[in-house]
């Protein structure tokens, strides 16, 4: 097996997709950028084992998950998230509204952190990188039905979770 | 715009049953300015998950990378640390296995001492198998030994007779 070629074709080409990954963990891009190094370099590390691998982007995306987590674990997730709320751009001018939308931003990045990772993953990979659920199945070695019931709780999950912060719904 | 059928879409969305063209014209009609208030949250769900594509990394880290690699292929550093971590290892175990077994074996060992010297009392192996020649060389060691007595019993007797000369001499001067 060529592994620099392997590498260079099949991993290394990964690298945005593992940034956006990484990135909606993370909100810092440097730091992102980091734990796709640090992703990458791992992958090398263990390219004697890429034979037994099924899938080398399912493997990334699971190192690269718990990378991010450890990273956000020593960051301490409860000043991170309202840090993201800093940086929300908002056009509104009234300051309540502006508060309320600080609180679902806030919502929703906790509720994306408590996603199962199976649900994270299929989640990111349909609504950040646009994959068909054919493609997602693919790529983490699950049947299509349980990609879509995965997406399914991810999205319902989050939807609870802001409709728990507003007190009103869309009927 | 038609606003039920936007809901009729989010619905869909959240059933999971969009396909991904659907779910980009979602999002777009969620950037209306005009959208009623409870449908502006789904626009601040969408944005909030959705991680823009400007998040990319450039060249300079394809190059960082392959370096790293390269670097890594001409060196080889790993295996030969792990070979000599291996024999580093397997030398100290052969070590400690050698001296535990030489000091269990060959040096005194305190513990045992006691018993050893006991045993040892306790399995004097007889030299003779006959009682009377044992008894003649039992007389013999003992003839012998009072031998060697003796001459310490004459040697005092030469001395003190020695100094009841000296005593005698003694008592006439007085």
């Amino acid at each position: 097996m060529d592994y620099k070629r392997t590498f260079t074709e099949t991993i290394l080409p990964l690298k945005n997709n593992l940034m956006r990954y990484s990135y909606s963990f993370l909100k810092d891009r440097h730091k992102a950028e980091d734990m796709v190094q640090e992703t990458m370099i791992r992958m090398w590390n263990i390219k004697e084992k890429w034979r037994e691998m099924d899938n080398l982007q399912g493997y990334c995306l699971g190192i690269i998950r718990h990378l991010c987590l450890d990273e956000l674990r020593k960051r301490k997730n409860h000043y991170y998230a309202l840090n993201v709320a800093h940086q929300e751009q908002s056009t509104d001018n009234d300051p309540l509204e502006h508060y309320s939308s600080k609180e679902v931003v806030v919502a929703i990045s906790n509720a994306m952190l408590k996603l199962p990772e199976k649900q994270h993953f299929c989640f990111h990979l349909r609504e950040n990188e646009g994959m068909t659920y054919e493609q997602i199945s693919e790529i983490l070695g699950i049947s299509m039905d349980q990609v879509k019931v995965n997406i399914f709780r991810a999205r319902n999950y989050i939807k609870k979770e802001i409709l728990k912060k507003v007190e009103y719904g869309v009927q | 715009m038609e606003y039920s059928e936007l809901k009729i879409l989010l619905d869909k969305y959240f059933l999971g049953e969009t396909t991904p063209d659907e779910e980009k014209a979602l999002k777009k009609k969620l950037q209306d300015e005009t959208l009623p208030e409870p449908l502006k949250l789904f626009r601040t769900f969408f944005e909030s998950t959705n991680i823009s594509e400007k998040i990319q990394l450039n060249d300079d880290f394809d190059k960082k990378i392959v370096d790293f690699i390269n670097a890594e292929n001409s060196i080889h550093p790993k295996p030969a640390i792990r070979l000599f971590s291996f024999l580093r290892a397997a030398s100290i175990i052969i070590l400690i296995v050698t001296g535990g077994f030489l000091m269990y074996n060959y040096l005194p060992n305190k513990f045992n001492n006691k018993e050893t010297e006991i045993n040892n009392l306790l399995t004097i192996d007889d030299t003779y198998q006959d009682p009377v020649l044992a008894r003649q060389e039992l007389e013999k060691a003992l003839e012998l030994l009072s031998s060697k007595m003796n001459k310490g019993n004459e040697l005092a007797a030469q001395k003190s007779s020695k100094l009841q000369v000296i005593s005698n001499v003694l008592k006439t001067t007085d």
